[in-house]
C-alpha cells in the first residue's frame, strides 16, 4: 500500500518516475562452469499463473491446448522455490517477444510468432516484470535462459499470387513454371526455388506481390522494428517440403506460413543482432536457446555468436551461453553449428533418438550410447568457441528426454521405470541436462499441444515419487565436482539385448584430473527391461580407472546398501536388476 | 462545487385542482471544436480525471413531483432521464445514449425538532464536487436501494444500502443460451447472478455557522461486498469460480463558506481498500490478486476545492492527488501510480454577464514501473492553458448558464504522447491547440443544487 506520508512525499519531490525494475538491470554474473547446471524447461503459458491480469484470451478448458492458458513471468517468480526445490538451477523460458495473437484457430500462447523483436509479451508481463524474473531466478541461484528465433516472423504477410489484393486459400500454381498446376495457398504456398510467383490466367507474371497483413484484433500487423517490413529481408520462396534440401530448410518458410527472413543480408543480420543484443542490456538474462538453428546459414552463426558474446563482455556478463535446436538424429548435422565460432552447444537430438528412445525406452543395444559419445568427439566443435563460455562444445551437449516438440518421454510408456532410468544417465551424463517441465509431475502428453499440458494440474506436488527421483540426482550432482565436470569415459556398453550375461548393461566413470581436485564416479545402469545382468562378459569384468581395492559405495537412495570393491585386476562386477542404477562415490 | 449560492429557476406548475406541483430542472452541456488543423480537438490527458474543458455533449431534466401527505408529511418523485454521446447534428446518425439518473420517491417529515428523510428507489447519492475536474472525489453513489438520514440544522446522518447488478465481462450477471425443455427453441438462462451490495453513511457537523465563516466537518464510510460466484467460460462452458471480494471507503471533507458570496473551499480525504477502488459501476479487468480478487489494491485521495467571487475577479481552483496500488502483488508495475492534478481558472467581469476567463492546469502521474508502449519509465505530464471569453446569466465562477469561447493551448511531455499510438496524431507532437464554444447549464437541477432534489 502507498502510505501518505510516501504518497506526499512523492508528490513534493515531483513524482519521479520508475521502481526498482524500471530501468536496465546492473549486469551481474552467475555462471562459473555450464556444466555445473541443470536446465527447466518451461513454456511460460503453461507453467504458473501468478498474475490473473494478463490472461486475455485465457482458455479455462485444461484440454483446449492450442488456446492460452494464463501461465506468466509473475507464476514463475512464485515458484521460484519449486524449482529450487527441485534442484534445477537455471531456466529456459519461452520467447519472450510479442507475438502474433492467433493464427488459423491456433494461439501464439508458445513465442515463436514474432510480430515485435522488442516489446515484450504482454500475456507474460511487462518489461519490468521479465527484469524482476530474472532478478529473483538469480537471488534463487537459478539462471535464466530465453529462447529466440532468428529464422522467421509470424505470419505476417501473405503472396498476393494471383494479385486481387486478397489472400486466397486456394489458388493455382506451379512451382517450376511448367503446365502442371497444384492449388496452393497464397498464405504458405510450397517451395518455389525461384522465389514465388505471381500468376494470372494468362501464365506467370514475374515475382508475386507481397501484402502485409493488417488485423490488429490478432496483432496480425507488419513487423516491428519498422526496419523488418522491408520485403527485401525475406527469402520469400514458400514454404519448406523437402527437408532433405538443405537450401530449402535454410531459405524456405517454416511450415504454418511463418515467412522467412533473409538472413544472408547483411542489413538482416545487424538488425537480429542489435535486437537480441539488447535483450541482454535490458534485463540481464544468462543465455539464449536459439530455434530452429539448422534453418539458417552456417555462417550466419559465426557472424551472430560472435557479436553477442563481444556484446555480453562488453557489459561485463560472463559465460553467456548460446546454445540451439539443430531438429536432427544427425549427429554430424547438429554438431556442424557447434564448429569454431558458432553455438557453445546444441540440444542434443541424436541422444535423444539413439539413447533415450532407442536404449532406454525400446531396449536397443546399450552400445549405441558409447558410439554416439564417441562420434560426438569428432561431430562437434573440438575447443572452446573465442569468447564463449569456456568448455568445448562436444563437451557440452545438452541432453533431453523430450521437449515441446516431441512426445513426452512417458506417452507410449507408461512404466516410469524407463523414465527413471533415463534421468539417471540424463543427468549424470556429460554437458548439460535439460528436464521438460512436468516431467518431475509424470505428465505422459503425446506430440504438440499435448505434450504441452498446464502444470497447475499437478499442484506442484513436491512428493511426487518423480520428483523426489529428479530432486535425488540434482543433489548429488551438485555434491560431487565429477558428476558435473568429470571426464566420462563409458567403461561398459554391451551390445546384448537378450540373455547374453551383460544384456542392457551401460557403465560409465566421471573423474576430474588431480589439478582439478580428482575424484571419480562409476555409474551403472541396466537397460534391460526384464533381466538381472552384470557388468562381466565370459569371465571378463569392467576395468575401471580406480585404485585396486577401493570400495565404492552405491549413493542412490536405496532400501539396500550397495557397494563394490575393485579388484586386484583394477576391474569390478556390477550385477542390476531390470532397469536398475547404481551410482558409485568414492569409497 | 458550493453549496451556496446557485440560484436554480423553480418552474412552479399550477395544478390546481390537487395539491401536485411540478419541478422541472436541468442540467446540460455541449461544446464544439477543431484543432487548427481541420480535425476535431481530441482531448489530451493523461489522468483519470482530467479537465472538462472539452467534455462531450450531455444533458439531464429533472421531473420532479411534489405532493403534500399526511399530516406533515411531504412527498415527491424524481425523474431525471439523461442523454449522451455523439449528437445527431455531429454523425448525421440517429443514435445516442440514454439513461434513468433518477427514478425514485422520497418522503420527508419533521419529528422531535428536526427532519428526517426516507427514500426508495434509483438515484444519484453524492455530495460537493471539484468542478474543474468533474470530480466527486469522497461521496458519489448511483446506486438502486433505499436510504434516509435525520438531522437537525446542525447534525445530520444520511445512509443507503443498494445494490447493483452490472453486466458486462460476466463479472456479476451472466447469461447463455440453453434448449427449452421438451422443445428445440434456444432461451436464455442466468447462470450468474451476484449483486454488489453497497451500503453508505455520512455523518456531518456544522462547525460554526450564522455571521462570517461557516465550517462544516464531514465523514463518510462505504461499504461494497460481492458474493461468492461461478461463471462459464468459454464454448465449452467450463465452470470457473468468482470468489467473494469487498471493499471499504473511508474519509473526511472539511468545507468552508460565507466570506463572500458563492464563494467556498473544500478539502477531502478518501481511503479506499479493494473493490471500493474502482467506483461502484465499474467491472475491474486487470490488477487482481491471484485468487482474482481486489482485496489487496488500496488508494489514498486528497482533493481540495475553492472560489471566490469577489467583485470583478472570481477564481475557481480545483486539485487533487492519488494514490493507487493494484491487488496483484507486483511492484513494478506500471498499473501502480500516483497521479495528481491541478487548475486553476480566473475570470475578470467585464460586465455582470460578461467575463474574460483563463484556465491553467497540470497534470501528471508516475509509476514505478515501465511504460508498456515506450519500454521505459515514464512521468507523463500535460500543461494546458485555455483563453474563455464568457457570457453567463450570473457574475461569478458557479454562474449559469453560461456560453463561452475557448482556445486552448496544451503541451504534453514525450512520455505523455506514448499514451497515443503512432497513428494517433496526438503521438506526433507535443504541442497542441484547439478552438472551440462551450455551453452549460444547470437550472433547477437535482445533480447540481446544494442538498440535491428540492
Amino acid at each position: 500500500m502507498i502510505r501518505p506520508r510516501l504518497l506526499t512525499l512523492a508528490l513534493l519531490v515531483g513524482c519521479a518516475p520508475g521502481g526498482e525494475f524500471a530501468e536496465d538491470p546492473a549486469i551481474t554474473n552467475h555462471v562459473d562452469d555450464w556444466r555445473d547446471e541443470v536446465i527447466y524447461q518451461l513454456i511460460t503459458d503453461r507453467f504458473a499463473n501468478g498474475d490473473p491480469s494478463n490472461d486475455w484470451g485465457v482458455t479455462r478448458a485444461g484440454d483446449d491446448l492450442a488456446r492460452f492458458h494464463g501461465g506468466d513471468w509473475q507464476g514463475i517468480i512464485d515458484k521460484a522455490g519449486y524449482l529450487q526445490a527441485l534442484g534445477v538451477t537455471a531456466v529456459w523460458i519461452s520467447p519472450v517477444v510479442l507475438n502474433v495473437e492467433e493464427d488459423a484457430g491456433v494461439a501464439g500462447y508458445h513465442g515463436y510468432w514474432t510480430q515485435d523483436f522488442e516489446r515484450p509479451n504482454p500475456h507474460m508481463g511487462d518489461l519490468a516484470r521479465l527484469r524482476e524474473l530474472v532478478q529473483v531466478m538469480h537471488d534463487h541461484g537459478i539462471k535464466v535462459i530465453v529462447d529466440i528465433v532468428a529464422n522467421h516472423i509470424g505470419q505476417l504477410f501473405y503472396y498476393d499470387i494471383n494479385q486481387n489484393g486478397q489472400p486466397d486459400l486456394q489458388v493455382w500454381y506451379s512451382t517450376d513454371g511448367s503446365d502442371q498446376l497444384d492449388l496452393v495457398t497464397e498464405w504458405d504456398p510450397a517451395w518455389d526455388p525461384r522465389g514465388i510467383q505471381s500468376v494470372t490466367s494468362l501464365g506467370e507474371a514475374g515475382p508475386s506481390p507481397i501484402q502485409w497483413v493488417h488485423m490488429p484484433e490478432l496483432n496480425r500487423v507488419p513487423p516491428q522494428p519498422p526496419e523488418f517490413q522491408n520485403l527485401d529481408w525475406y527469402t520469400k520462396k514458400g514454404r519448406v517440403t523437402n527437408w532433405a534440401d538443405l537450401e530449402q530448410v535454410a531459405e524456405g518458410d517454416f511450415p504454418g506460413g511463418l515467412k522467412d527472413l533473409e538472413t544472408a543480408n547483411p542489413n538482416v543480420r545487424r538488425a537480429l543482432i542489435r535486437v537480441f543484443q539488447d535483450w541482454i542490456t535490458r534485463t540481464n538474462i544468462d543465455g539464449y536457446r536459439i530455434d530452429t538453428v539448422k534453418h539458417v546459414e552456417h555462417d550466419f552463426w559465426v557472424e551472430f555468436c560472435g557479436a553477442i558474446r563481444e556484446h555480453a563482455a562488453g557489459l561485463g556478463k560472463e559465460n553467456f551461453l548460446l546454445f540451439g535446436e539443430v531438429f536432427d538424429g544427425d549427429d554430424a548435422l547438429v554438431g556442424s553449428y557447434t564448429q569454431d565460432g558458432m553455438l557453445d552447444g546444441a540440444v542434443d537430438f541424436a541422444a535423444k533418438y539413439q539413447v533415450y528412445e532407442d536404449v532406454f525406452k525400446r531396449g536397443a543395444p546399450a552400445a549405441q550410447v558409447a558410439a554416439l559419445h564417441a562420434a560426438r568427439q569428432a561431430n562437434w566443435g573440438a575447443a572452446p568457441q573465442p569468447g564463449g563460455v569456456g568448455v568445448a562444445p562436444k563437451d557440452l551437449p545438452l541432453g533431453f528426454l523430450d521437449n515441446h516438440d516431441v512426445a513426452r518421454f512417458l506417452w507410449n510408456e507408461p512404466d516410469d521405470s524407463a523414465l527413471r532410468l533415463a534421468l539417471v544417465h540424463l543427468l549424470l551424463r556429460d554437458g548439460v541436462p535439460i528436464l521438460y517441465y512436468g516431467t518431475e509431475q509424470g505428465f505422459n502428453g503425446g506430440n504438440d499441444p499435448a505434450n504441452r499440458e498446464p502444470l497447475w494440474t499437478s499442484g506442484y506436488d513436491e512428493q511426487h515419487p518423480l520428483f523426489d527421483w529428479i530432486a535425488e540426482l540434482n543433489a548429488l550432482r551438485a555434491e560431487h565436482d565429477a558428476l558435473r565436470r568429470g571426464d566420462l569415459t563409458y567403461t561398459w556398453a554391451s551390445a546384448h539385448t537378450g540373455d547374453e550375461e551383460d544384456a542392457g548393461m551401460l557403465a560409465w566413470t566421471r573423474t576430474l584430473p588431480p589439478e582439478q581436485g580428482g575424484g571419480g564416479a562409476l555409474i551403472v545402469v541396466n537397460t534391460h527391461p526384464t533381466r538381472t545382468s552384470r557388468t562381466a562378459l565370459d569371465g571378463a569384468a569392467m576395468a575401471v580407472p580406480f585404485a585396486p581395492g577401493t570400495v565404492l559405495v552405491d549413493a542412490l537412495p536405496s532400501d539396500v546398501s550397495r557397494s563394490v570393491s575393485v579388484s586386484a585386476a583394477g576391474d569390478v562386477v556390477v550385477e542390476l536388476g531390470p532397469r536398475e542404477a547404481a551410482v558409485f562415490v568414492g569409497g | 462545487m458550493s453549496p451556496v449560492g446557485i440560484a436554480g429557476l423553480a418552474l412552479a406548475v399550477a395544478a390546481p385542482a390537487r395539491a401536485t406541483e411540478v419541478d422541472l430542472g436541468t442540467y446540460g452541456r455541449a461544446y464544439v471544436g477543431g484543432d487548427l488543423n481541420g480535425g476535431e480537438s481530441d482531448p489530451v490527458d493523461v489522468v483519470s480525471r482530467p479537465t472538462r474543458l472539452e467534455k462531450g455533449p450531455y444533458a439531464e431534466v429533472d421531473l420532479i413531483f411534489r405532493e403534500e401527505g399526511a399530516g406533515d408529511l411531504k412527498w415527491r418523485a424524481v425523474l431525471t432521464p439523461a442523454i449522451t454521446g455523439d449528437l445527431f447534428h455531429t454523425t448525421g446518425e440517429w443514435t445516442a445514449d440514454l439513461a434513468l439518473r433518477n427514478l425514485f420517491a422520497e418522503a420527508r417529515g419533521r419529528a422531535a425538532g428536526g427532519r428526517w428523510t426516507a427514500w426508495a428507489g434509483s438515484r444519484i447519492w453524492r455530495g460537493d464536487d471539484v468542478y474543474l475536474f468533474d470530480f466527486w472525489p469522497l461521496d458519489n453513489l448511483n446506486v438502486v436501494g433505499a436510504g434516509g438520514g435525520a438531522g437537525s440544522g446542525t447534525f445530520w446522518i444520511d445512509g443507503l444500502v443498494g445494490a447493483n447488478k452490472l453486466t458486462g465481462l460476466d463479472y456479476q450477471t451472466q447469461s447463455v443460451g440453453v434448449v427449452t425443455p421438451g422443445s428445440v427453441a434456444e432461451r436464455e438462462v442466468e447462470v450468474l447472478d451476484r449483486q454488489r451490495r453497497i451500503a453508505a453513511l455520512k455523518a456531518g457537523g456544522m462547525l460554526s455557522r450564522g455571521e462570517g465563516v461557516a465550517l462544516r466537518l464531514q465523514g463518510y464510510v462505504e461499504l461494497q461486498t460481492l458474493p461468492e460466484g461461478e461463471r462459464l467460460v468459454g464454448a465449452e462452458r467450463v465452470p470457473e469460480a468468482l470468489p467473494a471480494d469487498r471493499g471499504v471507503v473511508a474519509g473526511m471533507q472539511l468545507s468552508a463558506w460565507g466570506w463572500a458570496d458563492g464563494s467556498f473551499a473544500h478539502l477531502w480525504y478518501r481511503y479506499g481498500t479493494g473493490l471500493a477502488t474502482i467506483g461502484e459501476l465499474a467491472v475491474p479487468t486487470t490488477g487482481f490478486a491471484a485468487d482474482r480478487t481486489l482485496g489487496a489494491a488500496r488508494e489514498h485521495l486528497v482533493a481540495a476545492a475553492a472560489n471566490h467571487d469577489a467583485g470583478r475577479v472570481s477564481v475557481l481552483l480545483g486539485a487533487w492527488a492519488r494514490g493507487y496500488r493494484d491487488a496483484d502483488g507486483v511492484e513494478a508495475d506500471w498499473d501502480d501510480r500516483i497521479e495528481a492534478a491541478a487548475a486553476l481558472r480566473p475570470t475578470l467581469w467585464i460586465t455582470e454577464w460578461a467575463g474574460l476567463g483563463a484556465e491553467l492546469s497540470h497534470q501528471r502521474f508516475t509509476s514505478p514501473g515501465v511504460d508498456p508502449a515506450s519500454q521505459l519509465p515514464g512521468a507523463p505530464a500535460v500543461t494546458r492553458l485555455a483563453l474563455m471569453p464568457t457570457i453567463q446569466a450570473h457574475p461569478g465562477s458557479m454562474g449559469r448558464p453560461q456560453l463561452r469561447l475557448q482556445y486552448v493551448y496544451s503541451h504534453q511531455n514525450d512520455d505523455a504522447r506514448w499514451r497515443y499510438p503512432e497513428e494517433d496524431r496526438r503521438f506526433a507532437t507535443n504541442h497542441l491547440h484547439s478552438v472551440g464554444a462551450a455551453v452549460e447549464w444547470w437550472l433547477n437541477s437535482a445533480s447540481y443544487r446544494p442538498g440535491g432534489i428540492p
